[in-house]
């Protein structure tokens, strides 16, 4: 089932054409890899996805719901998260806050409830931490409740963004390069919980330069160049696609040039 | 348990006991300002310390405040708790409108600047709406505030020692509110914002609308304390919407310590007596203060708060305040 559909996707810059009328389809449930050279227009994708940006044509559609024209707090209240390319966190919480804050869409803890101290609001404010606990136990930093967001290593910073995401309870997750800044076990374990986000139910969309990484997660694979979408397929196509290979290795030499 | 309640406890047994150390009209008087201001800069913090952004436009809702109390007292002949009270709500509503058109377009200075022109639009009606507010002649004799039940005693606040009393329980609920506020779905939401405004987005949070309502929930503040103010000075003109007041009440909370619930209360007494103290060398006060409020900020970025616990803990290591 397709659970997001995008048509006609087309975002300029000016003069500069970032997407040219890209079609793409993202099926439930899978991990659909997005990859392209460096300015092909994989974040601007995710940016007009998610209401950061206003495309200047074509649409996409969520669940049989128009996403565009939506802001991006309206798209992530549909069950549409983002994370960014570059560290994006709550850098004054701790952790656990930082997780906390990310449940604003479940959160039911009211300024009322809080200003009365009354019961329903310690109930709901213990089952929030319990919640928050559950989800740092998950990407396995149950350890680092307490440490401040900003002091925490880059590659954890990394991983508390994904959990900051989750905490929305997402169904259709864009990951914009979650492993950029990792060393190679590190990013290994990234997409460890990447796979285990996927196998529990939550659909994924993943930017990313590193193409064996991707090459092992993706059941499907887009390729952007230059904003347009030269191919799509499982990884053994894409892999052997002549197209995609003299985009990312250069264009063979011709004999007798 | 007792740990955590113990400095809170402490601070409000001593503020009770205040006006029995520092007795008399003067003392009482500073102490009276003090409470008003810091219920002023509190409010003003939500917006700088906890969303991360720069209003000059509260002196204006501080004088619309005093103005709306003074003159639904005097003219209608209200009760000063329904003025006053009346007062909050309707300056709640402006800082409501005057925070989301502001906040709808702009971030960081080019806001402060847009809540600069509205609070002096604002200035500029009140000074020249004669007939409502008198402009620069004022409005004088403005009723203190009574508690009158049948069959007690009449209750009345017109001496700086009863009026503290008042004051400082108005500013007591307005500490707690804050505290309270920073620990449900409202005040985390306008941390977020603060903290990364397009992380928040991405999470579901709006922000234009969290944004708005602490800006209400601020101007509110800074209503209440316009009102409290009239009704004890009970002479006002339109000089409290004016600029003196703006860079007042910023420097309040910069100095104290944004951010905290203590500092813009240390602020606002420093800002109360500070100037007091200064009156022995009456011609250099306004050189003297600044240099004070410069050594301040060199020596104590974060502000006198901050910078007193960061001393503490140096000096306590083990310690936790």
């Amino acid at each position: 089932m397709t659970i997001l559909r995008i048509e006609g996707l087309t975002k300029d810059f000016g003069r500069l054409r970032a997407l040219n009328d890209v079609a793409l389809n993202v099926q439930q449930g899978e991990i659909l890899g997005l990859i392209g050279p460096n300015g092909s227009g994989k974040t601007t994708m995710l940016n007009v996805i998610t209401g950061f940006l206003k495309p200047t044509a074509g649409s996409a559609i969520y669940k049989e719901g128009l996403l565009t024209g939506l802001k991006p707090h309206q798209i992530a209240k549909r069950g549409v998260t983002r994370t960014f390319q570059l560290t994006s966190l709550f850098p004054n919480l701790t952790a656990i806050e930082n997780i906390i804050h990310g449940r604003h869409l479940y959160s039911k803890s009211s300024l009322f409830g809080s200003f009365f101290w009354n019961k329903s609001y310690r109930e709901e404010e213990a089952k929030l931490r319990q919640e928050a606990m559950n989800i740092l136990t998950f990407v396995n930093m149950q350890e680092k409740g307490d440490m401040i967001a900003g002091n925490l290593p880059a590659a954890e910073q990394r991983i508390l963004e994904i959990a900051i995401a989750l905490a929305s309870k997402p169904e259709l997750l864009l990951l914009d390069e979650p492993a950029s800044g990792m060393n190679v076990p590190e990013a290994a374990s990234a997409m460890e919980l990447i796979r285990s986000i996927q196998q529990s139910g939550t659909t994924v969309v993943i930017v990313e330069h590193n193409m064996k990484v991707i090459m092992q997660l993706c059941s499907r694979i887009a390729v952007l160049n230059q904003g347009v979408k030269i191919a799509e397929g499982p990884p053994q196509e894409i892999s052997k696609n002549e197209q995609v290979i003299s985009v990312y290795l250069g264009k063979r030499r011709e004999k007798n040039a | 348990m007792l740990r955590k309640h113990l400095v809170p406890l402490t601070l409000l047994i001593v503020a009770i006991l205040l006006p029995f150390i520092l007795t008399g009209d003067y003392f009482g008087h500073l102490l009276v300002m003090t409470c008003i201001f810091a219920v002023l800069a509190l409010g003003l913090d939500i917006i700088i310390g906890y969303m991360g952004q720069i209003s000059m436009g509260h002196a204006a809702f501080f004088g619309i405040g005093a103005y709306t109390s003074a003159l639904l007292s005097l003219r209608l002949g209200l009760s000063v708790w329904l003025s006053g009270l009346t007062a909050i709500v309707f300056v709640g509503i402006l800082g409501f409108f005057i925070g989301y058109i502001s906040l709808s377009r702009t971030r960081g200075v080019p806001f402060a600047i847009v809540t600069f022109g509205f609070g002096l639009a604002l200035w500029l009606l009140c000074a020249n709406w004669y007939n409502l507010t008198r402009g620069f002649s004022g409005i004088s004799r403005i009723p203190h505030p009574v508690i009158a039940i049948p069959w007690l005693p009449k209750i009345e606040f017109k001496s700086p020692f009863s009026y503290y009393y008042l004051v400082l329980a108005c500013l007591f609920l307005t500490i707690y509110l804050i505290r309270r506020l920073l620990q449900c779905r409202f005040g985390r939401a306008v941390i977020a914002f603060r903290e990364n405004e397009s992380l928040a987005s991405s999470i579901g949070v709006d922000p234009l609308w969290y944004g708005t309502l602490a800006f209400a929930l601020s101007a509110a503040l800074a209503g209440l304390s316009g009102a409290a103010f009239a009704h004890f000075v009970r002479f006002i003109t339109p000089n409290l919407l004016g600029m003196d007041y703006v860079f007042m009440m910023l420097i309040m909370v910069i100095v104290g310590g944004k951010g905290t619930i203590l500092g813009p209360v240390i602020g606002a007494a420093v800002f109360v007596l500070v100037p007091e103290w200064l009156r022995v060398v009456e011609q250099f006060r306004p050189v003297l203060l600044g240099i004070f409020f410069l050594l301040c900020i060199i020596f104590l970025p974060g502000g006198i708060y901050p910078g007193l616990v960061a001393l503490w803990s140096r000096a306590f290591p083990s310690q936790k305040l």
